[in-house]
């Protein structure tokens, strides 16, 4: 069945919920505007906070989308809500060093700050309270503070917390405030409409060739099952970095775009494990409340709290037998620190398609990622033992365990020798870059409003567009880029621009 | 109608020589009951059978050749060594100094311990007891989960 729209948005995460707020208003004035999302719209009881049943729905690949050398997996969700149903709800703004690297000729804080604070609101961000802290975090705050590190707390978007600790296999208890709660109900009230198990194979000029899938989760479709052909005077791609960058790239688009893939960053992550002696609170509660980026600027990382699931802290240990096994034995000793490298844009980190249009990811680790890596584990580590753990596992340590006496030995004990990638799990939760913004047509594929270079009806909506890596947990600022791309495509609709045109 | 049975991607040998392997990953694994061995072979089939024809096939060379590589060197096959020998092995492998064999090895190691971590049982052996609606209710009281 086909159809025809005046905008068609790919993607109902933090860029394509954010753009079908932005623009509901326009239905109003008579504008027809869909969503098309990939995944299904699940229902408030399946999200069972069971891990693995969560990472086949909620992911694509489980939640492990492997660079081509396998010594990377990036997690993309997909549903309503898109990856908003599996972050953490961690609102940080990006920081006025960010965007000075960026460089990007006309986005200025200046011009974000305002909409960040807008969507927070919207999201309800705020800081939690003490009482709500627990020790897994706490324990981070402490062990900074006894090193002179700078500790702070991480803004949330929950409302309704029940501390349940699943917030990435998506809340059971809808308490962050993602656009599945906020932004996509919101437009749907005014009129868009949101189809769900929607895969866009192609995006044709002025529409999008697309198959509504059978789901065996989830509420059915609102369109019949079956491939599909939608129009629309304007195409806006916010299917997230790896599958926004895939699609463009399968869709044999009628212009040059040199960059488009390229430059690819994703914050390169690892998960750091201590042990203590006693059990502490540490997976009751919200799992992610502080963080210190005292190293961002200088050393390209930042610490974070988090407390993840059996399964995802096992495979994060390197080793296996019996430490490995006793390490796991009691899962309440653990304490846990995330580890988010800042990696540099570059050409050839790039997102390409395979023959069925899926993302093909070619990574890279350069030699200040890896060294980032290195010295952020140093550092955790000293937090650690600072907070009190009697034995911390490092990755690029040359043992499995660095035990409290030898707390004194880090530097010798982590090395980057020791760091043999494929060995470790790094793992990435935040893509971007792809179809960055800028001036320059052969180094970006958008403008600063998020238009395509050379093609007047297509816009990219989403952390495709980071010039560079955001150096901070990155939704709050795709949220801002989206607005803006909105407020422009609003502009030219209310101009009679896109009104005054017919259909393709 | 009846959905056509599926077959597994892992042949019936080939699962007995995994479970082998995850003995060394999870020593706990070692002549764990059916009732654990089962449902991590059945959540390992779960998690190839999405996967493109030559992954699959990847992870069954993969299989072959850890049990062959001990042959040339002790005449035995690899299930035939002592424990830690079979370590030493794994160990080997884990640290080679190609990147496709260490990826080969933590791809194996991930999926032995996404069929075993994510058992209700082995969670709650690990007391890793979650609560969806009471966790800050728990976290307020300070209270330490227990098994009790």
């Amino acid at each position: 069945m086909d159809a025809e729209f005046d905008i068609l948005i790919i993607g109902s995460g933090a860029g394509g919920g954010t753009m079908a707020s932005a623009l509901a208003p326009l239905c109003a004035e008579g504008a027809r505007i869909a969503v098309l999302e990939w995944g299904p719209h699940f229902g408030d009881d399946e999200f069972t906070g069971r891990e693995l049943e969560m990472a086949e729905k909620l992911f694509f690949d489980s939640g492990a989308i492997g660079n081509r050398d396998q010594t990377l997996n990036v997690a993309c969700a997909r549903g309503y809500g898109g990856s908003t149903l599996a972050y953490t709800g961690t609102s940080i703004e990006i920081p006025a060093r960010s965007l000075e690297r960026w460089a990007v000729p006309g986005l200025s804080l200046a011009d974000l700050a305002p909409r960040m604070q807008r969507y927070k609101e919207q999201n309800n961000v705020h800081e939690l309270p003490d009482e709500d802290i627990n020790e897994n975090n706490q324990l981070f705050a402490a062990g900074c503070r006894a090193l002179g590190h700078t500790v702070k707390k991480f803004p949330v978007n929950i409302k309704g917390c029940k501390g349940s600790g699943m917030c990435n296999m998506g809340c059971p208890n809808q308490a962050k405030q993602g656009t599945n709660r906020v932004q996509l109900p919101a437009a749907e009230a005014q009129g868009v409409q949101v189809i769900t198990n929607c895969r866009v194979h192609r995006i044709t000029p002025h529409g999008v060739e697309a198959e509504v899938l059978p789901a065996p989760h989830g509420r059915p479709s609102s369109w019949p099952i079956g491939r599909c052909r939608f129009g629309a005077r304007i195409v806006v791609v916010a299917a997230g970095a790896m599958h926004s960058s895939a699609l463009l790239a399968h869709s044999r688009l009628p212009v040059d775009l040199p960059a488009l893939g390229r430059y690819f960053t994703c914050h390169p992550a690892l998960t750091l494990v201590a042990q203590h002696d006693r059990p502490i609170i540490n997976y009751y509660g919200f799992p992610k409340t502080y963080y210190c980026d005292d190293f961002e600027e200088q050393d390209d990382f930042i610490l974070e709290t988090c407390m993840y699931f059996p399964f995802t802290t096992a495979k994060s240990l390197a080793g296996f037998g019996a430490a490995h096994s006793a390490m796991m034995a009691d899962f309440r000793r653990l304490q846990m620190i995330l580890v988010l490298v800042s990696d540099e844009a570059e050409a050839e980190n790039r997102v390409t398609a395979d023959s069925d249009g899926k993302p093909v990811l070619h990574y890279k680790f350069s030699e200040r990622t890896l060294d980032a890596l290195v010295a952020s584990q140093r550092i955790a580590t000293r937090i650690f033992f600072a907070g009190g753990a009697a034995r911390v596992h490092a990755p690029a340590a040359d043992r499995f365990l660095i035990e409290r006496a030898e707390r004194d030995q880090v530097d010798a004990l982590i090395d980057r020798r020791h760091l043999k990638l494929g060995k470790i799990s790094i793992q990435s939760a935040h893509p971007m870059g792809g179809c960055r913004i800028g001036a320059d047509r052969t180094n970006s594929v958008t403008d600063n409003r998020g238009r395509v270079h050379g093609l007047d009806w297509l816009y990219v909506a989403d952390g495709s567009l980071f010039p560079g890596s955001s150096g901070v947990n990155p939704y709050v600022t795709i949220m801002a880029l989206a607005d803006r791309v909105a407020e422009s495509l609003r502009d030219r609709w209310r101009s009679g621009e896109l009104r005054g045109r017919q259909g393709p | 109608m009846d959905s056509p049975v599926r077959q597994p991607v892992l042949s019936a040998g080939q699962q007995r020589f995994l479970l082998c392997l995850a003995a060394r990953i999870v020593p706990e694994s070692a002549g764990a009951p059916t009732q654990v061995t089962d449902p991590l072979l059945a959540a390992v089939d779960e998690e190839l059978q999405p996967r493109p024809r030559l992954q699959q096939l990847e992870f069954k060379l993969l299989l072959l050749a850890i049990r062959w590589m001990t042959v040339p060197v002790t005449l035995r096959w690899f299930e035939r060594l002592p424990g830690e020998r079979q370590d030493r092995w794994l160990r080997f492998l884990e640290n080679a100094p190609l990147t496709l064999l260490r990826v080969g090895i933590w791809g194996l190691k991930t999926l032995v311990f996404l069929g075993y971590y994510t058992q209700d049982g082995v969670q709650r052996r690990i007391l890793y007891l979650p609560s969806k609606e009471e966790g800050n209710v728990r976290l307020h009281r300070r209270q330490i989960p227990s098994a009790g």
